[in-house]
């Protein structure tokens, strides 16, 4: 029995990282948003079309504000297409 | 009446796409030219009228020219525009650019990321009277440009 449990052990592991969350550190789920309007994140630099999931918790709330109010994003359920994180480096000046 | 508020383009983001990702390259580029998109136009002339009847038809493509600094070593990605400069039949590259800079609510504007194509390098040369820094230029054939927000 306990070799069946040795072998069983690593093959679980796996199991549990598949279903990819976004989340937060203490396990909420962040809100992803539905783009409307061709977009670049800042946060992976990367450009997304309409109809594409976001993560945008690289944003402050009242910036998801701003958007929702310009129709460039709404509000939506899906896996995101994008990988959150912090903002990208490239804006030295700006 | 209020001005408007003015930008520069001295923190002017500027990119490039080889394939599906972007790629910064603002420490290497120096100049986009501002590409003028014109649509193209028709014109007749009937007996009897003194002005011509007028036409306009489909976007035409546009060229976007870009400039940047040259630096020996394979890791200046002149090498890289140079690389797919001399793909067979043309090499697929995209350029963006962002005149306000890459941050939230900004704008930037791209070539079409699967049809432009690079159609024209220039390599950097020298001349001994001359101090200016080494550049070389390249030249995106594009049917259309984009805009698309910071987000």
């Amino acid at each position: 029995m306990s070799e069946e449990t040795k072998e069983a052990q690593p093959t679980e592991e796996p199991q549990e990282e598949k279903p990819k969350k976004v989340g937060l550190q203490d396990g909420r789920q962040t809100p992803v948003y539905r783009v409307l309007q061709m977009v670049n994140l800042t946060s992976d630099h990367q450009t997304y079309r309409p109809g594409q999931i976001v993560d945008l918790s690289h944003l402050p709330q009242e910036s998801i504000r701003y958007f929702l109010d310009r129709h460039i994003f709404e509000t939506a359920d899906g896996e995101p297409a994008n990988v959150p994180g912090n903002p990208a480096e490239p804006c030295k000046n700006c | 009446m209020a001005l408007p508020a003015g930008m520069s383009s001295c923190a002017m983001c500027v990119d490039y796409m080889i394939g599906t990702a972007w790629v910064t390259v603002l420490d290497n580029l120096s100049v986009i030219e501002p590409p003028t998109q014109t649509r193209m136009t028709g014109e007749g002339y009937v007996f009897g009228e003194d002005i011509a009847l007028t036409t306009v038809g489909k976007r035409e493509p546009v060229e976007v020219t870009a400039r940047g600094i040259w630096a020996e070593g394979t890791a200046d990605p002149f090498y890289i525009f140079m690389t797919t400069f001399e793909t067979a039949c043309g090499g697929k590259l995209a350029l963006r650019w962002s005149p306000a800079g890459c941050v939230t609510t900004h704008d930037s504007f791209f070539t079409s990321t699967t049809v432009s194509e690079l159609i024209s390098l220039t390599y950097p040369g020298g001349d001994a009277a001359s101090a200016d820094v080494l550049m070389y230029e390249l030249v995106v054939r594009t049917p259309s440009i984009t805009r698309a927000a910071w987000a």
